[in-house]
């Protein structure tokens, strides 16, 4: 018997259903709603997940970007760690909303390495899209969570384990009121050739972010990966 | 009438399946709910990815995609992050035009930023579909430098599906009307109402998940050695469908050429059990998508805490080598699926 990491969702098995033998309550429970959830929780986790993978032959592909091209601008922020530099890696994710209300969790991976054995530090960050937007404008604190991959010294490429050992970032149901909050509403249609229908979507954007601590010192991120992860 | 969808997930209960009780009205109306909300979100069809392609003066990049979508989506949604390079003092900025797969286009100037870079630079744009489609298809998107002096950056590209709002009462999108189902009404068997309406609904329902979808700046291999593409292998999570499923199915493709006089072949190599599955790559052939295959992967764990099999990650890595000829093959695409 298979049940979900979450709340026990039975899968549903055809051969329960024998020719010569009453039809268990259990099996009928299975039939007609463990497997209802079970797709339920496929159809989530295949809408909010797969964020991104990045994979190079060449790490310099992913070295943070400056406009002198290739290696990265220690000289404009500083090498003590203070200041993360993008490397213009987004995924917009559509987040999900439990039927108890609360949020998700997103599952984050992060692969790289430090170009010289000095210390680099990567975070992965989930914010609402127009959060950005609204710093960018006014200033002010981001609303974002995070998943911190710090005191990174390997020269080998490879996945990284985060800070805290747990690869899971919590979407909390603030964040998503957040989205949905600053999103405008979106105009769709009924159907293809349909009316116009307005709908709300909240927006995430999930982004990969690097410093260093070190002149000459350089993060290469070579791979980062966000799967959607929900229960009920 | 169309069927509503709403934006939480419903949770119909089992529990409410008791020996000797009719099943009951508020039961049928949960997994109605959850079936429009299990149908309408579409899928991530093109993961977030560095394509880290430059187009210069006069060029452009034709990205492709394949993909195989559910069939129930109207619009997607494409975040693409384009990053000018500095003009200099008599220079200026490179102009792009981006060409979506349903041929609409739009100019965007790509910003030259630093440090918490490329934030406010992002395209999003909603790509009307003119047909619900769930062929296996080519999603071209076309990235041009139509004007100015600066080259420009492929950062990021990435597509989902816009979430539908209402379902349709019709054979692709088999909606239910939820007013069949309310509490003292008659169990129907019949399409897009009631009982039979929710059961016809559950049994079409197949989510599918677009594992990895990667377009990068073309990678040639001359040895005859197998050779990795990418420094690292593809992460990814297939789907679990029966109780009893370990693995699952995945379908791959690969968009290679060769140079002539030499072939060579790609194959896909899974993490866990080392499964593998090749392509060839004719003599001297012009880039394109090799065909599909299919290799076995281990797919989601139900009984792991985070749902990985066995706790560890799966992952896909591409590989490639000559197998005659003293020339190179050249990778620039690759695309791995859950196949209905």
């Amino acid at each position: 018997m298979s049940t979900s990491p979450h709340e026990g969702i039975v899968l549903f098995d055809a051969a329960e259903f024998d020719a010569d033998s009453p039809i268990d309550t259990a099996v009928v429970r299975d039939a007609l709603v463990g497997s209802a959830l079970h797709k339920a929780d496929q159809a989530a986790q295949s809408r909010a997940c797969y964020a991104g993978t990045n994979g190079s032959q060449d790490g310099q592909d992913f070295v943070v970007p400056t406009t002198a091209g290739g290696s990265l601008e220690v000289a404009t922020g500083s090498t003590n760690g203070a200041r993360w530099y993008g490397f213009g890696l987004t995924s917009v994710v559509v987040p999900k909303v439990r039927a108890d209300g609360e949020g998700y969790e997103l599952r984050a991976r992060l692969g790289g390495r430090s170009s010289n054995g000095g210390r680099v530090d990567f975070l992965i960050s989930v914010s609402p899209r127009m959060t950005t937007r609204l710093q960018q404008s006014f200033g002010g604190t981001p609303v974002y969570q995070n998943k911190l991959f710090t005191n990174i010294t390997s020269t080998t490429v490879a996945w990284l384990t985060p800070d805290d050992a747990s690869h899971m970032i919590e979407v909390p149901r603030s964040l998503i009121d957040e989205a949905l909050a600053l999103e405008p509403a979106w105009v769709t249609k009924t159907d293809i050739g349909g009316a116009n229908i307005t709908m709300p979507l909240p927006l995430l954007e999930v982004r990969p972010f690097a410093q260093t601590w070190n002149a000459g010192t350089l993060p290469e991120l070579h791979g980062w990966s966000v799967a959607g992860y929900i229960g009920a | 009438m169309a069927a509503t969808v709403p934006w939480k997930r419903t949770n119909p209960r089992y529990q409410e399946i008791q020996v000797g009780t009719p099943i009951r009205g508020r039961l049928w109306r949960e997994l109605g709910l959850l079936l429009h909300w299990a149908r309408a979100h579409g899928m991530h069809v093109v993961p977030a990815h560095h394509p880290g392609i430059q187009v210069s003066s006069g060029g452009f990049e034709i990205l492709n995609y394949r993909v195989h979508p559910q069939g129930l989506a109207i619009a997607r949604i494409w975040s693409i992050v384009l990053r000018g390079e500095d003009p200099g003092g008599s220079g200026t900025f490179g102009r792009a035009t981006i060409t979506y797969p349903n041929g609409t286009s739009e100019v965007r100037v790509p910003l030259i930023e630093t440090g918490l870079a490329l934030l406010g630079n992002e395209s999003v744009y909603v790509e009307a579909l003119a047909a619900k489609s769930a062929a296996l298809t080519s999603l071209d998107l076309t990235i041009e430098h139509t004007g100015g002096s600066s080259a420009f950056w492929i950062e990021s590209v990435s597509c989902v599906e816009l979430p539908r709002a209402v379902l349709e009462l019709d054979a692709t999108d088999l909606g239910v009307d939820l007013e069949s189902v309310f509490p003292g009404q008659p169990i129907y068997d019949t399409n897009y109402r009631s009982a039979g309406g929710i059961a016809r609904g559950w049994a079409s329902t197949q989510p599918r998940r677009s594992l990895v979808q990667q377009w990068f700046a073309p990678v040639e291999i001359t040895s005859t050695s197998w050779t990795n593409v990418f420094t690292l292998p593809h992460l990814i999570v297939p789907r679990k469908d029966g109780r009893s499923d370990t693995n699952r199915e995945l379908t791959w493709d690969c968009w290679a050429g060769a140079d002539a006089g030499t072939k060579g072949e790609y194959r896909i190599v899974t993490g866990i059990d080392a499964n593998t599955d090749t392509l060839g790559v004719a003599t001297g052939a012009t880039a394109g998508w090799l065909g599909t295959s299919t290799v076995e992967a281990r797919c989601e764990d139900l009984s792991e805490p985070d749902g990985l099999p066995g706790g560890s990650d799966e992952s896909v890595t591409l590989q490639g080598r000559v197998t005659s000829g003293a020339g190179a093959i050249t990778a620039q695409g690759f695309s791995v699926w859950e196949a209905p």
